[in-house]
């Protein structure tokens, strides 16, 4: 029986005589599995399952980058899963767990410290190079035609970014005649059916996906739902039993993928206000398992130069492995945190010119001319150029700085930051502003061949139902989804119900962040309620078409656009932080749902700011969350948001993580302006302000 | 142990380990799967309760403790005139809860307009702090409620409640 418009999380779901799991993992960062010893399974009350059980592929396959089900000699991370437990009372799990004695030989783990950095670690190392670029490797910053200029250089070192989320983490494998079913959540279900069936050495047409309900979108659980799934898949097929493994929250936090750090330095040779070269130098800790896609390199860099003119720009990327949980795509691979530093660095260098922040950006946006050329060229597609759309960066500065009088602030704040020895106050305020698109909409090479796919049937009592095995970022997407199939087929949107995601019901479809998401899909949808709606008095009731949609056909060049201004005080006492407002103006096309677009940028600024003040850490000797009061602090800030549509009639185009780069780069641009020295990493703690401001004032 | 609860209105009697979570008796034993469990710490919220007509995290309540009192889950509350009113007020102010903080955040609103005819933000942002979900704005959930509290007002006003 289908249940439509029911929602049951994995953790709800009961099968009859069903087994629990979990994971036992490592407590060491490095190390090599020498001996193990395991206790005796005299009785059925509980099953150790060990790489050895596995019966198909030992690993799980993203992108080329190989993920072991379950560690079988090398241990690379801190909590890599080891065995499976499988039990069927507390008693047995903790019979079981107390019997495991694993011999591990402890290596040095490997850090991302810049002086403990070992050769070995760097798995990938490019240069890139553009315009007239010297494609000198070594960086010489000797050469002849910049002697005379002093450089501008900027340090940050981010800090890790965790998508949180509120449901347990896990998946249920449910052995059946025919083969298994997988009851999880997961944004891209056809991996998780290939990485099952891999792993138990059968045809994927005898694994059945189904996916559960999802509270926050999904972000990091591109490819981890798949290790879970495979995990389960494994047990139950071994036990012949329905397989519960589900991770509690202090393994959700600790060992899933996350954002890892990066270092990052941008030096710019800067005059009369024009950027003649600019020299970044970049490294991403890319925790145990990295993941080496050239695509997403070029993306990088052309998210660390920016939208900015200058004819002349090198990039040194290292990618380095380390001993933390294997990375995901959480907003990117660092895309947010490379425009941070170089909306930060960009703010310097206005700074130190003496030049309004506004005016110097609209002229230096990059011109249509030089857009032409190479430098925002898809990687292996062919030369297509991505419109940097000068027009929408100017409208929407202008709107963000009006609408904060941002001018005569930041002209105010800043005769304060020069005259600050003169001026000794018990707050000193700032003011930044930056400015931002979103880059990770296009889809990798290796997808272009992929398709959105769906299914669409008109029943006899002219319901609609929709079948597809594309997972949404949120259930408010699904209101969208109703409204455009409701306005084109002249349905009732209580008439319209979105049938649970099941691989077996609705044809095989592209996974959803990489498919430009929403706006991809609706076209989709679109296409498919036409060709409906032409079918529909000609041929009797009920009505099913299938319809698909191709990557490569969406539209490359569209980049969502944002400005923000932040507004702060700080007390020079307790280095405490208030925010006095918030305004933002965003450029992403055509609006489809004003709610759930507010929504977004909403929890995008929330989650933005207790990124930056590291409002939320796991303790790490207790299994649980500590919250301060930062994040009830933030709810009260006053956000102004504005929309135009410069861009694309009408066109919608993914805002994404726009919020997140944009709050924290105008964040520490104010902050800056206000403390009066270069703030370099993350989080921004009273700890951290004091520690800065004692060095400067010690030099 | 038996255990003799008023559970949504009904009279309730289980034999269970007292010991045990409240939340999973619930859902275990009585299949009231709008309780959800989360952090078992009692910090998500995910899993809230009216013990006695206080919002509780269950996770954390060992079931003994609610021996003689009473417990409404959102399966209980859901058939009431004052939900129909919360949810409506939500969805008029766009906002729109995922199902996995749904229940204790309706319990909570629901709560907070018993406590409270008027409401300031302050009020809002203290009851609400209990729940970490991060599936819709402060914004809208916050003119949601606002707008609960004024239907109510009216409605007790004209005598309708």
């Amino acid at each position: 029986m289908i249940l439509k418009d029911k929602q049951l999380f994995v953790n709800d779901y009961y099968m009859p005589g069903m087994l629990n799991a979990v994971t036992y993992r490592t407590g060491i960062d490095k190390g090599i599995l020498q001996t193990v010893k395991l206790p005796p399974e005299t009785d059925k009350g509980y099953k150790i399952i060990t790489n050895n059980d596995i019966p198909g592929k030992k690993n799980i396959n993203f992108f080329g980058t190989s993920i072991p089900i379950l560690a079988d000699y090398e241990i690379n991370f801190r909590g890599e899963p080891l065995y499976i437990i499988v039990y069927d009372s507390e008693e047995n799990h903790k019979t079981a767990l107390d019997g495991i004695i694993p011999g591990i030989k402890a290596k040095p783990p490997l850090s991302f410290e810049k002086d403990k950095l070992e050769e070995n670690q760097i798995v990938y190392q490019k240069f890139f190079s553009f315009g007239s670029g010297s494609s000198d490797p070594l960086f010489n910053d000797e050469l002849e035609s910049y002697t005379a200029i002093i450089p501008v250089t900027d340090n940050f070192h981010s800090s890790e970014y965790h998508s949180r989320y509120c449901e347990p983490f896990g998946a249920i494998a449910q052995p059946d005649k025919n083969g298994i079913t997988i009851y999880t959540v997961s944004q891209w279900p056809e991996h998780v059916r290939k990485s099952v069936a891999d792993a138990l050495n059968i045809s994927q047409k005898n694994v059945k996906v189904i996916i559960t309900a999802l509270s926050t979108p999904l972000e990091g659980r591109i490819w981890y739902p798949s290790l879970i799934s495979s995990q389960a898949a494994v047990a139950a097929h071994i036990t012949g039993k329905p397989v519960k493994l589900i991770l509690s929250k202090y393994e959700t936090y600790n060992f899933t993928p996350r954002q890892h750090p990066f270092r990052i330095t941008h030096k710019t040779w800067v005059s009369k206000g024009k950027l003649l070269k600019m020299h970044i130098n970049l490294d991403i800790d890319a925790g145990a398992y990295p993941l080496i896609i050239e695509e997403l390199f070029e993306k990088t860099f052309i998210q660390a130069s920016g939208l900015y003119e200058c004819n002349d720009i090198t990039m040194k990327l290292r990618l380095i492995q380390t001993s933390k949980p294997p990375m995901s795509f959480i907003s990117g691979i660092n895309f947010s945190q490379i425009m941070i530093s170089l909306e930060k660095h960009i703010s310097n260098i206005i700074r130190q010119e003496k030049i309004s922040p506004v005016t110097w950006r609209k002229e230096n946006i990059l011109s249509d001319s030089i857009k032409k050329n190479s430098l925002f060229i898809i990687p292996g597609d062919d030369i297509k150029s991505i419109n940097s759309n000068r027009n929408s960066a100017s409208a929407i500065l202008e709107n963000v700085s009006k609408a904060s009088d941002f001018e005569r602030k930041y002209a105010s704040f800043e005769l304060l930051r020069l005259n600050k020895h003169k001026n000794i106050k018990t707050h000193s305020s700032g003011i930044g502003l930056a400015l931002s698109f979103f880059n990770n909409t296009i889809p990798f090479k290796s997808m272009i061949k992929d398709k959105l796919s769906l299914k669409l049937l008109l029943d006899s009592k002219s319901y609609l139902n929709i079948y597809t095995s594309t997972v949404p970022d949120g259930i408010h997407n699904y209101d969208i989804w109703k409204n455009t199939a409701g306005e084109i087929l002249g349905i009732p949107t209580d008439n319209i119900f979105i049938l649970p995601h099941q691989t077996d019901l609705a044809p095989p479809s592209a996974a959803y962040p990489f498919s430009k998401g929403l706006a991809g899909f609706t076209e989709l949808l679109k296409n498919g309620c036409q060709s409906l709606q032409k079918k529909r008095f000609r041929n009797p009731l009920p009505i099913e078409i299938t319809a698909s949609l191709s990557l490569n056909k969406l539209s490359k060049d569209d980049y969502a656009w944002g400005s923000a201004v932040v507004e702060l005080s700080i007390d020079n006492h307790t280095y405490e932080i208030e925010i006095k407002k918030i305004t933002c103006c965003f450029d992403c096309g055509h609006i489809m749902h004003k709610e759930i677009i507010d929504k977004t940028v909403y929890s995008g600024i929330i989650d933005s700011l207790s990124w930056i003040s590291g409002a939320e850490n796991m303790s790490t000797d207790k299994n649980r969350l500590i919250q301060n009061d930062n994040i009830r602090h933030f709810l009260n800030i006053p956000i102004y948001t504005e929309y135009i549509n410069n861009t694309k009639k009408n066109k919608s185009i993914s805002i994404g993580d726009l919020p997140l780069s944009l709050i924290a780069g105008a964040y520490y641009s104010a902050l800056i302006q206000a403390l009066g020295v270069d703030i370099d990493r993350m989080p921004v703690t009273p700890e951290n302000i004091h520690d800065i401001l004692y060095k400067n004032r010690s030099k | 142990m038996i255990i003799r609860f008023i559970l949504n209105s009904v009279e309730a009697e289980i034999d269970v380990n007292p010991h045990s979570r409240l939340s999973s008796v619930l859902r275990d034993n009585f299949g009231l799967l709008s309780t959800k469990e989360s952090c078992y710490n009692g910090e998500c919220g995910s899993c809230t309760v009216l013990l006695d007509d206080e919002p509780v995290p269950a996770c954390v309540i060992p079931v003994f403790t609610v021996k003689n009192r009473s417990v409404v889950t959102l399966e209980g509350f859901e058939n009431t005139e004052n939900y129909e009113i919360i949810r409506k007020s939500l969805k008029t102010s766009g906002c729109n809860l995922c199902r996995y903080c749904y229940q204790g955040r309706i319990l909570v609103i629901h709560h907070l307009l018993q406590k409270y005819s008027e409401l300031n933000d302050n009020e809002i942002f203290e009851a609400l702090s209990g729940n970490r979900c991060e599936c819709t704005d402060f914004k809208s959930l916050k003119k949601g409620i606002k707008l609960a509290n004024l239907t109510i007002n009216r409605k007790k006003k004209a005598g309708k409640l």
